[in-house]
């Protein structure tokens, strides 16, 4: 502990930048590690704790094979390490470095004002977490944040300093995220950036209006400038690889963010808008959306009676999909007249039942991007009808074998100008049908996987009960 | 027609030499079947042929595999036969015999109509899935002897593929990965390449482990705990993503029992 305490001083001595918060941010983070005496278990569960609400915890974006003599290596597609008892991913060490912040944001644990118990992890401690975690395959590198203590500058600082320790000392090749805290210098979020695989600034509310009532020391601009500022560093650090093999990597999984639903009155059609124009605009890697949970008891902040709206965060992934992959626009899944999504159905039904003029899509000659509209083909099912129809013509024995899910499809393509039923292309019949096959959503408790059949489970049954012929005419 | 069922070892030298006599023979494709277990039910009017491996046809088998399906298609067709099914011989053969009748072998894989490809790709798909699940879950104690140990009962065979992975992130670390279900052991000395033990023995003191260990174990379970957000909860979702058959080997699930941590022969 000592020696970190002299590690910071020695590096406060060498900086010039010191403006007064600076340094009182400084002090009180000394302050803080010297007064403490919690374990480190205490602390993680502290600091894990605060970190939990950050949904991100991809690993995936970057390739790094091992270089021979480092621990660490880097998978393109990610890996989970495990899943929680919410069902997420655990695949990074997800934590705060401190949950002491300067900020008053009204959504969440660490504002200024909520007396929750306060703690800080040194660089060194965080090292050690990461590697001996590392080591036994817990996880697959680090992510961490941090609420503001003393300025985004000193936040920022002490972000660095842990990587660089990570990076440097310890020679750490695997994954690593960090956050870009706004309002910070960007000489320090570019050195920052040097040493990471992803960074992240979080967009928190999908409004600037929204922003304004929910974290009134946040500003819109302050969350976009250093978005664009590492955009266009990852672009000049592309350009830069692309004639200097060996030139450092800024940012190579790029960037993501997040956004929260369902604490501030945007409808879908706003929130979907922005996350388009973050991937264009800003050529964001992903954006994530959360949940609203509500956490601390704030007039300003909505009272969802049915717990965090997991259903509209649903659907908002099924579109973002939509967006990334399938070559939709948002003003295609929904429009000013039609802000919201439909409860019921997924975005992609929900589009073709509003085009059906555009169906039925023969497999067989169907262009790639128009079998990818198909409900019930995605990504992978319509590459492979693309690559087996050039040797066969294609049955619907072998669309099901491909994987692609019939009972939903089968209303909207034909194979070799055949349906598989004789179906109608009609909004309502197909809406009924596609309605009686029950969608599976990945949070939805009440679904039973397996049922014991049971005379006694049909409702009519028991609003009947009268004579014993009758029960079993019902039954059947 | 004349079958032929060739009878080989269940490992990639067994069928690859019984490719090599199928073609050898001049068989045909669609009358030869490769199997890896002895028959119970004998088919009538099928030849049988009992093939013993043969190092150099296996090799000459790999050569002219990975020069025209590619290292990628080789990789898959690897993939294919860890997996545990019975026909997988046969069809990764006629998949082979399809493949290298075409001017871009590769890009049989590609004919999704297929059945033997079809069989092929569900083969390797389920091979690699367990595979990448498996690079996640596999979890490391660390020995006194400074040792990484880690058991795992997976239903294919893929410790080969999570060797491989280890030893590329783990460059300079000694590791043993233990697949209990088939008492085999993937050893990697730092710094030199890894390879399968069958049959090792170890001694009960050589398996302690190391101080720290606890403490960190304990840390990573209180760690999953705090992480999980509790208006979330959803254990169905996680069963799903994380089948029980797992946990037994898995830190967080549980304390760590001791049983579990020495289910191989010991000396």
């Amino acid at each position: 502990m000592k020696n970190v305490i002299v590690y910071i001083k020695k590096s406060k001595e060498g900086c010039t930048r010191a403006s007064a918060q600076y340094c009182e941010g400084e002090v009180a983070y000394m302050d803080y590690l010297s007064r403490e005496t919690m374990s480190i278990k205490e602390k993680l569960g502290i600091l894990s704790d605060a970190a939990k609400y950050d949904v991100a915890c991809t690993s995936s974006g970057v390739d790094r094979g091992g270089n021979g003599k480092d621990m660490g290596n880097a998978l393109a597609s990610g890996i989970c390490h495990s899943f929680s008892a919410d069902g997420r991913c655990i695949s990074l060490l997800k934590i705060l470095l401190t949950n002491e912040c300067i900020y008053d944001c009204k959504y969440c644990l660490n504002r200024r004002s909520n007396d929750v118990p306060r703690a800080a992890f040194t660089p060194e401690e965080i090292c050690d977490l990461t590697i001996s975690f590392y080591r036994r395959n817990y996880i697959e590198g680090l992510f961490l944040s941090s609420g503001i203590i003393g300025s985004p500058d000193l936040t920022m600082e002490l972000l660095y300093r842990t990587l660089a320790l990570l990076r440097h000392r310890h020679h750490f090749q695997g994954y690593i995220h960090v956050k870009a805290i706004p309002g910070a210098d960007w000489e320090l979020i570019r050195k920052t950036g040097l040493l990471a695989d992803r960074m992240s600034v979080n967009l928190e509310l999908p409004t600037a209006e929204g922003l304004r009532t929910l974290a009134p020391n946040k500003h819109r601009k302050s969350i976009l400038t250093p978005m664009r500022q590492i955009q266009t560093g990852i672009s000049n650090s592309q350009n830069e690889l692309a004639v200097y093999r060996h030139a450092p990597r800024f940012v190579p999984a790029g960037q993501s963010t997040q956004m929260i639903i369902g604490a501030t009155p945007e409808n879908d059609y706003q929130i979907l808008s922005v996350a388009e124009s973050l991937y264009r605009k800003f050529s964001l890697k992903r954006v994530f959306y959360s949940a609203f949970v509500r956490v601390n008891e704030d007039k300003a902040l909505p009272a969802l009676a049915g717990g965090p709206p997991l259903l509209r965060e649903h659907r908002l992934y099924q579109a973002d999909w939509l967006l990334r992959y399938y070559g939709f626009a948002a003003d295609e899944l929904l429009s000013e007249k039609r802000p919201n999504f439909n409860i019921l159905l997924d975005p992609k039904c929900d589009w073709a039942l509003r085009h059906l003029e555009q169906f039925p899509v023969d497999v067989q000659t169907a262009e790639y991007q128009m079998i990818l509209r198909v409900p019930g083909i995605g990504v992978k099912s319509a590459l492979k009808i693309v690559q087996a129809r050039r040797s066969a013509r294609l049955t619907f024995e072998d669309l099901k074998k491909i994987g692609v899910v019939l009972k939903r499809a089968l209303y909207f393509i034909t194979c070799g100008g055949k349906q598989m039923y004789p179906v109608k292309l009609e909004e309502d019949y197909i809406t009924r049908n596609l309605l009686y096959e029950k969608e599976r959503l990945p949070f939805d408790k009440r679904q039973v996987t397996y049922k014991q059949l049971s005379l006694f489970d049909d409702f009519r049954f028991m609003q009947t009960g009268e004579g014993e012929g009758r029960r079993w005419k019902n039954i059947s | 027609m004349e079958e032929h069922i060739l009878i080989c070892e269940d490992s990639l030298e067994g069928i690859f030499t019984a490719v090599y006599c199928a073609y050898e023979k001049h068989y045909k494709p669609e009358n030869t079947a490769i199997q890896i277990t002895e028959e119970g039910n004998l088919r009538l009017f099928a030849v049988y042929e009992k093939i013993e491996n043969d190092r150099e046809k296996s090799k000459k088998v790999i050569r002219t595999l990975q020069r025209r399906f590619g290292e990628e298609g080789f990789y898959m067709i690897c993939l294919a036969l860890a997996s545990t099914d019975e026909g997988k011989g046969t069809a990764v053969y006629r998949t082979i015999a399809k493949g290298l009748r075409l001017s871009r072998p590769d890009t049989v894989f590609n004919r999704h109509a297929d059945a033997d490809v079809q069989r092929v790709q569900k083969l390797k798909y389920n091979a690699w899935h367990e595979m990448h699940q498996l690079i996640g879950f596999v979890r490391f104690r660390v020995l006194k002897s400074g040792i990484l140990f880690s058991e795992i009962q997976p239903k294919n065979h893929v410790i080969s593929f999570l060797a491989d992975h280890f030893a590329d992130r783990f460059p300079a670390e000694h590791f043993l990965i233990y697949d209990v279900g088939r008492a085999l052991f993937a050893v990697h000395e730092a710094g030199k390449p890894w390879f399968l033990a069958q049959n090792a023995c170890f001694k009960r003191e050589d398996m302690e482990e190391c101080e720290e260990e606890e403490i960190y174990q304990e840390l990573f379970r209180h760690f999953c705990h705090k992480i999980a957000v509790e208006a979330r909860e959803n254990s169905r979702l996680q069963r799903g993503m994380l089948p029980l058959r797992f946990r037994p080997y898995m830190t967080e699930f549980g304390k760590a029992d001791s049983s579990v941590g020495h289910s191989f022969r010991e000396q």
